[in-house]
């Protein structure tokens, strides 16, 4: 049979080529430019609410290690504060040897009042706005300078059991085991609760805890109110503030040999601590590279899902220019031939 | 034979001739127009000799038939794949911006984590909140953006309506002059031609079936059988809907007083730009509006605060989220309508962003719901910390909304996004699919019914020798007559 062709439908087919090759062209030309995908979601289909939870996910890793940064800075200034604690305890313990062996107390006093003063300051170490030793109750220093409502509370202790003051002349009359018992006793029992938070301590809680990646919550911090720090400031107190120049040298020894086992068991107790923050750090180190190494897959996926093979993109582009440029000469070809144009009219 | 025979034979050679040239003239004209068919002089023999009968045109109804479909189908493709195009903006448009509700609900999540991480910081407090606004103003622009759509198909509804009412009458004057015309034997091939163009325009708003009638009259009826015309127009009815929310239904569509839109009902018409703007306005977008709705409830769901009393009696209010104002918590699992569009961050989290690590943001910092154990200290994370894991948490989400039913709100929310941006592939693949369909079957329409400029060039070459053979004809019979007046003179 014979073909025909309608004029219109000859000169109308490259026109309707040339324009769905130009829209194509410009999705191409968006590729090429920024190498994703031009329309994501027409051309991932069902798969862009997948993309974009990659996308989601790679940013909450992120933000995830960032974040972390804020628990590592708190925790190293922890790590900070307790090994100057402890190192203060430790100069503390050799006094008290030294004392203990050679019977001198004199200087002791002295010492301590610097040293637990330097305490009180350490554990109120501060990281951008929050006392890293209050607990949850960060916002407020944890410790109260001794010279408050902790010197108080000793001078009254020292009061009700003994009938005078610390500096009376009378102090000298104290037998050793009378100042055992109160050491052990009344005295104690002032840096253990309710004493402990109604005159020292402001913070709240036992530590806080921070999660450091899905599902794993670390301890982030210690409070205050460990019976350890308790412990040192009894050691500290009862050298600072029990009038020890006043004693009689046994009840000196006693007062010395108490304090240097509170303080020996108040370093045990540090390093523990010490210990805990320090697994927390290693943990928060492998959790960060573990959450960099999800976010390199994460963002790997989601970029083999968006983005756009770079040197496919360039071939496409250069196929589409040259299919048009073939539609223009096309259009061209077929404008000159025509029967009218042969026709000596 | 004598030579006055062969003179009426030139002369009737000649007006042949000249009339075919007038139907030449006429193609050559209308090659442009696309409506417009080759016309065919038809040329018969009387007593012997030459003349033309009538105009007749190439016409192919077949071809014309799936035309008429192809044009429905397209324009249906193209109602539901424009509908989508504007659904999807509520994705973001590219990678880069991030405004989808999983991207923002990412942002939510890392702003609740970097205040866990420093609960003494009112900064952070001030942007986890600002991420939570954030999310409710998408949830509620993508929920306008879904009654936007609706309220335009609705329009659009209107428009194809009135078009088609407008076609309809113009068919019945064309029919008419068709109907008479063939009676009496006048050239009707224009306004065949019309008429067919009349067709291809009513086909795009509606699928139609037509059927022939006595002296090339047409009647037409719906593709479901509902007649359109037959004699008369029968009127097309619509009631449209002033304002849209999630809760609004829109009317049937009626023809000859039958609704012909009615889902599952055998009258309903299976194509047309109608079908698309129906199918958009009635299904397509409200199930998109109930996956934002779910989205809403999920998160209000989440964010809930319970009695934190020993012995718990109160129940549980909205807390960072809430549904316009209301402290109700909606119930898991159905459907809540509109509930995208009222939801917002409880006001008193706004102006007091603390209560989102303390809790009691329902209570405006009031027991029972508060769950700082001591509410002002600054440490506190349990709270931020269990909202972080309760955005992981599985919840039910109604079926019928048809993005899952067990899922955690972030997983339902990308899957919502797979949802429509399945749809989206699937209308874009049918949207081309059906134009390469419909250019297909006008290109053959055309090549069948359609002008060749070459071809009738030719038919005029052919013409003009005729004409001209016709004129020497009659020159040689003058100077014959001219020879036998000089003998007898």
């Amino acid at each position: 049979m014979l073909n025909s062709v309608s004029t219109y439908s000859l000169f109308a087919a490259p026109r309707n080529a040339v324009s769905d090759l130009q829209s194509k062209l410009t999705q191409a030309e968006t590729e090429q430019t920024t190498g994703l995908l031009a329309d994501p979601v027409q051309s991932l289909g069902s798969q862009i609410g997948l993309d974009e939870q990659l996308q989601s996910q790679a940013s909450t890793l992120a933000n995830t290690q960032s974040a972390n940064g804020i628990v590592q800075t708190s925790l190293s200034i922890s790590q900070n504060a307790l090994s100057a604690i402890s190192s203060d305890a430790q100069s503390f313990v050799n006094s008290l040897v030294t004392a203990q062996s050679s019977g001198d107390v004199s200087t002791l006093q002295t010492q301590a009042q610097s040293f637990l003063s330097s305490f009180t300051s350490d554990l109120n170490t501060a990281s951008a706005g929050a006392y890293v030793f209050g607990g949850d109750n960060s916002s407020v220093a944890p410790v109260a300078d001794y010279s408050g409502a902790p010197q108080t509370a000793t001078a009254a202790a020292f009061q009700t059991a003994f009938g005078f003051s610390q500096s009376s002349s009378q102090a000298s009359t104290i037998s050793a085991s009378s100042m055992q018992s109160f050491l052990s006793g009344p005295f104690a029992s002032l840096f253990s609760n309710p004493s402990w938070s109604a005159n020292w301590s402001q913070a709240s809680g036992t530590g806080t805890s921070a999660v450091i990646s899905p599902g794993q919550s670390v301890p982030s911090s210690v409070s205050a109110n460990q019976s350890t720090f308790g412990e040192l400031a009894s050691a500290y107190t009862s050298i600072a503030d029990l009038g020890i120049n006043n004693l009689n040298s046994s009840t000196q020894q006693t007062v010395v040999t108490s304090a240097l086992a509170r303080a020996n068991a108040a370093l045990a107790g540090i390093s523990g601590m010490q210990t805990t923050l320090g697994i927390s750090q290693s943990q928060l180190t492998n959790a960060n590279s573990q959450l960099q190494a999800q976010s390199t897959l994460v963002t790997n996926w989601a970029s083999q899902l968006q983005g756009v093979d770079p040197y496919q993109a360039a071939t496409t582009l250069t196929d589409l220019t040259t299919q048009i440029e073939t539609a223009y000469g096309l259009t061209n070809q077929i404008a000159k031939l025509g029967l009218v144009n042969y026709l000596a009219i | 034979m004598t030579l006055s025979s062969a003179l009426n034979g030139a002369i009737a050679g000649l007006s042949v001739a000249s009339a075919q040239i007038s139907v030449v003239s006429r193609n050559i004209a209308n090659q442009s127009n696309t409506s417009a068919t080759r016309k065919i002089a038809n040329v018969i023999s009387v007593d012997g000799l030459p003349a033309v009968a009538s105009i007749s045109r190439a016409s192919n109804t077949a071809l014309l038939g799936s035309l008429l479909s192809a044009n429905s189908n397209q324009a249906q493709q193209s109602a539901i794949s424009n509908a989508l195009t504007q659904l999807q903006s509520t994705l973001g448009t590219s990678s880069s911006d991030a405004t989808s509700p999983t991207a923002l609900m990412g942002q939510l999540t890392d702003a609740l984590q970097n205040y866990a991480d420093a609960p003494q910081n009112t900064a952070s407090a001030q942007a986890a909140v600002t991420a939570a606004s954030n999310l409710a103003s998408s949830l509620n622009s993508a929920s306008a953006t879904v009654q936007n759509v609706r309220e335009q198909a609705d329009a659009g509804i209107v428009n194809s309506v009135s078009t088609i009412n407008s076609l309809l009458s113009q068919f019945g004057q064309v029919n008419q002059t068709v109907v008479s015309g063939t009676a009496t034997g006048a050239d009707v091939t224009d306004a065949l031609d019309q008429r067919d163009s009349l067709l291809q325009q009513l086909s795009s708003q509606i699928g139609i079936t037509t059927v022939a009638g006595a002296n090339n009259g047409l009647e037409i009826f719906t593709d479901s059988g509902v007649t359109l015309f037959d004699q008369t127009a029968s009127p097309v009815t619509f009631t449209p809907v002033a304002a849209f929310s999630a809760s609004t239904q829109g009317n049937a569509v009626y023809a000859d007083g039958v609704p012909i839109t009615v889902p599952g009902s055998s009258l309903s018409i299976h194509s047309g730009a109608l079908v698309g703007l129906i199918s958009v306005r009635d299904n397509l977008a409200p199930t998109y509006q109930s996956q934002l709705d779910q989205i809403a409830s999920g998160l209000i769901t989440d964010f809930q605060e319970t009695d934190q009393s020993a012995s718990p009696s109160q129940p549980p209010q909205a807390g960072l989220f809430n549904n316009g104002g209301s402290l109700t918590v909606p119930s898991t699992g159905v459907v809540t309508p509109a509930l995208a569009a009222a939801i917002q961050v409880a006001a008193s989290a706004t102006s007091n962003p603390a209560l989102l690590r303390d809790g009691g943001i329902s209570s405006n910092g009031a027991a029972p719901y508060v769950y700082n154990p001591v509410p002002g200290q600054t440490g506190y994370s349990d709270r931020l910390n269990q909202l972080i894991a309760n955005l992981s948490q599985p919840l039910a989400f109604d079926p019928s909304a048809g993005a899952g039913t067990q899922a955690s709100v972030t997983d339902y929310a990308s899957s919502s996004a797979s949802w429509l941006g399945a749809q989206v592939n699937q209308a874009s693949t049918a949207a081309s699919y059906s134009t390469a369909v419909q250019s297909t079957a006008s290109t053959a329409l055309s090549n069948a019914t359609g002008v060749n400029l070459d071809n009738e060039l030719s038919n005029m070459l052919a013409l003009e020798q005729s004409y001209q053979a016709s004129t020497k004809l009659l020159n040689t019979v003058n100077t014959l007559y001219t020879s036998l007046f000089a003998v007898i003179q």
